[in-house]
């Protein structure tokens, strides 16, 4: 389990960091979460806490979640043990003060066997503009419900990861050019050497030479007593 | 020259390294027409002209053709610019064939030689006014018309005889207060100022000198009539158009100042004929016997006398027919309609015999589904004998005897002949059946053997959805024909015309029977999704999803199967401006399901463009690919997965191309790119652990593809359950792109029963061809390993070669290629391929050769002769050899 | 409406270099016709009388079309000032396609197509002259079985050279006039003739030709190579 926790993180940092090389915007968003504690077909939202993201490019952010309060603590608590979803919303304000709502939803029972250490993933395009806030919980394998001692349901331990667009792939034209020049000029200074060995080029006339030999030299040691 | 002949250097070496793989699969010329066939067709008819002995028809599908009227087949046909911006606005055929077509305010002129289809001259017309406008040719002279309501006529003319003279006037007409309300009759301009009687007509001849224009009163040409008065055109020697009302029309003729009308009336849908002995006038009734649906009634053109009333055999599935065009030659008299449904067909007088029929609406086709076909009575015999459980024993053993003399008798007098042409399963599932649903609502069966259609049922005021700008009807195969003998279910969605509310439609695919007929939904449809769980008449359930959230099923007593699994299922939905939002059923109950959001995500501003989830069927057979030290790094292959392409417009790099892949059950965004001054068609592919989509490039003015896989890497999380919400990696994605030396329209890929194969790309290409291309070709190469024939890759090449060996459809070519359809067929290496647009292509693909199955050519008697030659020879030189020992002991 | 044209004879085309990934900015207002010929091969008359109307001209991938004439010219009507790619279309044949540049000022170049190169300009003569590159080869040629494959197969070649040395060479040395020879041959090379596995093992071994000292045998043996390499090159 720690293994596959540990390369979940490296692999969204490592995604980061190759990226933020070449990325042309930057800003700030700010994230106002909240979640739903009561599976409800129109679930009300309570307040969880705040993300800020401060710089877009470097994928800081400064968390800042209250504790669960004890009532809420037995609301997941039910909500794990009936197998019901466990809903955020997120409200994302951006530098310019556009906002957009984004929901996402983990199983309440996978949330509470991590004991509340939950990821953030926020997803932006091209621009550096937010298009999905997705909560997910790192695990190898999900449940069906599960019961949690409440003093493991307390505090949040959220990582957030922003996650770039990669900018797609481009033919890669250069190098095929260099490759054909490369083989244009191995032509021009001659032919192509062939460089596998003697055998390997000319084994199908030294095999029925080297067969016939034997087959002679077999019947041939009556001739040679002969001639003794 | 020096580049070129390295061109084709490139391209030789490509060759010999494609050879190498022996991944380049081309038909055989002997092989052309044995499985794949091609239907050719030209659209709705708009405009009809006979022709000495041969139709010369236009087209909504802006196109002209000439057909054979012995049968209608095409003889030539000429494809226009796109329908869908271009539309034919007149065809005139004089000594040459003259037609119009074009956008609001350009159009080309062109004539072409009738025989041929041959170019002859071609000019444009532009306007800087972007209002309806008319054209018509009168005595050489072309007329354009614009009508500018209450105001006046522009009229620009050009002399056809005199290199397109042009000269403009204007004529004044306040009276114009609707266009629908005029007409144009060669050189008059014809309108009513109202729908009644107290309406004023007023009209006036554009080619006269004074434009005088005339005003009479509606009373005084129809006297009395009480109900609404119409003016339709009407094609005549002299200057005519109709008036109609409830039902019946008048004909009347103007001539400078003078208005006459016809004492007699016709029906709105009457033609007149002058070549005839006596000139005539045709109409359509309907019939007077009960069996017969259409009769066509013939009246003298002077005195209106009826000449004759001929009961038509009218098939039943046919629309509303009217007539387009007649002609008469020697005592025969050709009449052409076209109908609602599309169909266009010759009837020939005085029998009344319909010729032949043209099914137009094939040539509008939104959607495609392969059904396999059910056993034979005798297979189905011998399932119920296992069946039949309550039955006695003395029964069951006359039933085996009886199937058994069945069998035997098949077996000796060749059933097997008989079954080729019956709608019976093959033993490969070669010989399938393809539902199609057209634009215009009808629904037909077609034969993949032989291309004929088997059955077909037209849904009357029905219209497509439209999904991103693509028309689509829904269709599903509720339950295949392989539990007989409960027959196959399969259903259709479609949208009412008028009211935009859901039509359903249940039918069994192999017969085209329905119980319940068309059946009108009281909701509007957002979405409807067939559901992989059986009930326990192995019907599949659909669940339809209402645009106010409703969700509804059918049959609708497969709720509470449904209910069980609903804490697994799992919908998305979106709109065009780039909402995405999932839904969960986990607050549906016992009878009622229901539809809870769960995530949402936005991609705004940029727009939709294509959404593509993999095939349902699609089986994946390896888990991993072998790297060439042994180890297996693993597929991600993710059911949930969506694969979204978005186009921005950006003011610094014109568009932006961007492609997520989100998962359906957590709207996790796994994987997001983004292609700078890349604008579309974007054509999206998706199967298996990989997408492909094309583009064009702004920047260097090309259209690329790009593919991007996705690994788990070189551990398995989880080789047996797959869930969404376990997420403890997230993919590794390799992409690469190629440039595409061509302009496609139209991507698929191709199915096979159990994924073993391999796959192929169907292109559909801009010049009629679809071409396959081997995803081994797109796959990316792994960063850091060596690609060459010892690790099963090629080289990466910046161009994909298109190789002309690799088009499908060889010298066919398929007018505007629209969509391609795959099924798999039950032979794993073979594919079925429906390549549908203005034309119909039906083939069937092997991506890795036929490898379970003889070769076609594979010679039977040659492996007799060399086993009978090898026992002989054996039983030969024992005997010699006996011989030969004899000898050497008496030695 | 074009450019006074600039005619470049094929052989001697030019080259030179220009910035393509600046597109030119389009003037809505002008509009330009491409003008173009197409030759047909020789032998187009005798296969397909009707060439003309079953061969399109696509401009931009069927966004413009141009249909050709008796004479084969063609002429793509109404194109605001820009680039294009003009594609020929006949289902017998395959042409090149070229690309069209029409500037603001409603000047024409016409060069070729190089997807890879897309910074090259090979220029091309304006109006377009479109020639068939040849007919187009959609079908696979059917293998046909030949003996002379089966036989110059060097896995059936390997087996019957020495199936043919052992029947034959046996019949050679029941000839009385060829015994004695290969029985002087042999007493010839008896003291320079090694145990014959050692020296094929020595000939495998160097991977090289047989020295000097075994010139003799080697005569014999380069013969029988001689006679498989002639067979070889038959």
């Amino acid at each position: 389990m720690i293994y596959c926790l540990s390369a979940f993180l490296v692999l969204l940092l490592s995604v980061q960091k190759s990226y933020s090389g070449n990325i042309e915007y930057d800003g700030s968003v700010t994230i106002r979460l909240q979640h739903a504690l009561v599976a409800l077909e129109d679930p009300t939202f309570t307040e969880r806490g705040n993300v800020t993201i401060q710089s877009l490019r470097l994928g800081q952010a400064t968390i800042n979640q209250k504790p669960l309060s004890s009532e809420e603590q037995l609301q997941l608590r039910d909500l794990a043990a009936k197998n019901n979803f466990y809903q955020i919303k997120s409200i994302v304000t951006a530098n310019d003060g556009s906002q957009k709502t984004f929901l996402s939803a983990v199983k309440a029972c996978m949330l509470a066997e991590s004991e509340l250490d939950d990821r953030l993933s926020v997803s932006i395009d091209y621009m550096g503009r937010v298009i999905a806030v997705a909560l997910i919980v790192a695990s190898k394998s999900t449940c069906e419900g599960a019961v949690v001692p409440l003093e493991k349901l307390k505090h949040f331990t959220t990582s957030v990861y922003v996650r770039h667009t990669e900018p797609g792939p481009i033919p890669d034209t250069a190098s095929y050019i260099q490759k054909l020049e490369r083989e244009r000029e191995a032509k021009e200074k001659g032919e192509v050497k062939d460089n596998r060995s003697f055998l390997a080029k000319y084994w199908m006339y030294i095999v029925p030479l080297v067969i016939v030999m034997v087959v002679s030299s077999a019947t041939n040691p009556d001739a040679q007593q002969g001639s003794q | 020259m020096a580049s070129f002949q390295s061109i084709m250097k490139k391209y030789l070496i490509i060759l010999v390294i494609i050879l190498n793989f022996q991944i380049l699969l081309a038909l055989y010329e002997d092989q052309v027409g044995k499985f794949d066939w091609k239907r050719s067709f030209i659209g709705k008819v708009k405009y009809a002209h006979f022709d000495s002995g041969k139709i010369i028809v236009g087209t909504e599908e802006n196109t002209i053709a000439c057909l054979n009227s012995r049968n209608g087949n095409i003889i030539w046909r000429q494809l226009l610019e796109d329908p869908r911006e271009h539309q034919l606005q007149l065809l005139h055929s004089d000594r040459d064939l003259l037609s119009i077509s074009g956008t609001i305010n350009n159009w080309f002129v062109r004539t072409w030689d009738h025989h041929t289809g041959t170019l002859l001259s071609e000019w444009t017309i532009s306007s800087d006014k972007s209002i309806p406008s008319e054209f018509t040719v009168v005595k050489g002279i072309l007329i354009h018309i614009f009508p500018n309501l209450n105001s006046h006529l522009d009229v620009v003319t050009y002399n056809l005889d005199e290199n397109n003279q042009k000269n403009t006037i204007k004529v004044p007409a306040p009276w114009i207060t609707d266009t629908s309300n005029c007409v144009l009759t060669q050189s008059y301009y014809i309108c009513i100022s109202k729908n009644d009687i107290s309406g004023q007509l007023y009209y006036v001849d554009i080619l006269s000198e004074s434009h005088n224009v005339h005003v009479k009163t509606l009373h005084s040409i129809l006297g009395d009539v009480t109900d609404l008065i119409e003016i339709l055109p009407f094609d005549d020697i002299l200057p005519a158009f109709l008036l109609s009302s409830n039902g019946q029309a008048s004909v009347v003729h103007v001539d400078k100042d003078t208005v006459n009308r016809k004492i007699y009336k016709v029906m709105p849908n009457a033609i007149t004929n002058h070549n005839g002995e006596k000139p005539l006038i045709y109409q359509l009734e309907p019939a007077v016997h009960p069996d017969k649906l259409v009769q066509i009634r013939v009246k003298d053109y002077v005195t209106c006398q009826d000449e004759m009333a001929i009961e038509l055999d009218y098939p039943i599935g046919l629309g509303v027919p009217t007539i387009v065009a007649t002609a008469t030659k020697n005592t025969l008299t050709d009449i052409l309609l076209s109908t609602t449904d599309n169909a266009f067909m010759l009837v020939r007088l005085s029998d009344g015999k319909i010729m032949w029929t043209r099914e137009e609406a094939l040539s509008n086709i939104v959607t495609v589904e392969f059904f396999e076909l059910p056993v034979s009575e005798l297979d189905a015999s011998i399932e119920n004998e296992f069946k039949a459980s309550s039955s006695s024993v003395f029964s069951m053993l006359s039933h085996r005897l009886n199937t058994q003399a069945k069998q035997l008798s098949t077996l000796i007098f060749g059933g097997q002949l008989m079954s080729k042409n019956s709608l019976v399963r093959d033993e490969f599932g070669l010989h399938k059946l393809i539902v199609v649903a057209t634009k215009v609502g009808k629904v037909f069966a077609i034969d993949t053997l032989s291309g004929s259609i088997v059955w077909s049922y037209r849904l009357p005021n029905v219209e497509p959805f439209s999904i991103l700008g693509e028309d689509k009807i829904l269709l599903f195969a509720q339950r295949t024909a392989r539990y007989a003998p409960l027959p196959a279910e399969c259903i259709l969605l479609a949208k009412d015309k008028y009211t935009g509310k859901g039509v359903m439609f249940q039918f069994d695919p192999i017969t085209g029977y329905s119980k319940r007929g068309v059946k009108k939904l009281d909701h509007r449809i957002a979405q409807a999704i067939l559901l992989p769980y059986e009930d326990d008449q192995h019907l599949k359930p659909v669940l339809i999803i209402s645009s106010t959230n409703e969700v509804y099923l059918h049959p609708s007593c497969a709720v509470a199967e449904v209910y069980k699994q609903a804490s697994r299922l799992y919908t998305y939905s979106f709109d065009e401006i780039g909402t995405f939002k999932g839904f969960s059923f986990i607050h549906s109950t016992k009878d009622k399901l229901r539809m809870t959001p769960s995530w949402e995500l936005q991609l705004q501003p940029a727009k939709l463009v294509a959404v593509k989830t993999k095939h349902p069927n699609e089986r994946v057979h390896s888990q991993g690919r072998v790297l060439p030290d042994r180890s297996v790094y693993y597929k991600y292959v993710n059911p949930n997965l969506i694969a979204v392409a978005t186009i921005s417009d950006d003011l610094v790099h014109k568009h932006v191309l961007s492609v997520y892949l989100i998962d359906g059950v957590t709207g996790l965004i796994l994987y997001a790119t983004s292609h700078k001054r890349c604008k579309g068609p974007v054509h999206l592919v998706h199967s298996e652990n990989w997408i492909v989509y094309s583009y064009f490039n702004e920047r260097f003015r090309r259209t690329e593809f790009a593919a991007a896989e996705l690994y788990e890497g070189h551990v398995q999380s989880n080789s047996s359950v797959f869930s969404s919400y376990a997420v403890s990696l997230l993919p590794h994605v390799q992409s690469q792109s190629y440039i595409l030396p061509a302009s496609p329209v139209s991507m698929t890929v191709t199915l096979t029963e159990r994924g073993i194969t391999n796959k192929f790309l169907l292109v559909g290409l801009s010049n009629g061809g679809v071409i396959e291309i081997p995803w081994l070709l797109l796959q990316p190469r792994l960063n850091d390993l060596p690609c060459g024939p010892e690790e099963s890759c090629i080289p990466y090449m910046p161009e994909i070669p298109l190789p002309s060996e690799a088009v499908i459809n060889y010298n066919q070519t398929i007018g505007r290629v629209k969509g391609i359809e795959v099924a798999p067929a039950r032979l794993e290496s073979t594919s079925h391929v429906l390549v549908y647009g203005l034309d119909l292509f039906y083939t069937k693909v092997a991506p890795s050769k036929t490898f379970d199955m003889l070769k076609e050519d594979f010679d039977y008697m040659m492996i007799i002769l060399v086993l009978t030659g090898l026992v002989v020879a054996s039983y030969l030189t024992k005997y010699l050899a006996a011989k030969k020992a004899l000898k050497q002991m008496w030695k | 409406m074009y450019s006074p044209f600039f005619l470049i004879p094929l052989a001697l085309s030019l080259t030179a270099h220009a910035e393509t990934s600046v597109e030119e900015e389009s003037d809505e207002n002008n509009r330009y016709n491409i003008e173009g010929r197409i030759f047909p091969l020789s032998d187009y008359q005798t296969t397909q009388t009707n060439w003309q109307a079953n061969t399109k001209v696509h401009v931009n991938g069927g966004e413009h079309l141009g249909f050709v004439k008796r004479d084969g010219s063609f002429v793509v009507h109404n194109l605001p000032a820009g680039s294009y790619v003009v594609e020929v279309f006949n289902p017998e044949y395959t042409f090149e396609p070229a690309r069209v540049e029409i500037n603001s000022k409603g000047k024409f170049r016409a060069r070729k197509v190089n997807h890879i190169r897309t910074s090259e300009v090979i220029v091309v003569p304006y109006p377009l002259r479109m020639k068939a590159l040849g007919k187009t080869r959609y079908f696979q040629v059917r293998e046909q079985w030949r003996i002379t494959d089966l036989l110059f197969n060097p896995m059936v070649m390997m087996m019957v050279l020495p199936l043919l040395f052992i029947m034959v060479l046996p019949k050679m040395m029941n000839d009385p006039d060829t015994k004695k020879e290969m029985e002087q041959i042999q007493n010839m090379a008896k003291f320079e003739l090694p145990e014959m596995s050692d020296m094929v093992s020595n000939f495998l071994a160097s991977s090289t030709m047989p020295s000097e000292k075994t010139e003799k045998t080697q005569g014999m043996a380069s013969k029988k190579n001689a006679k498989t390499r002639k067979r070889i090159d038959k």
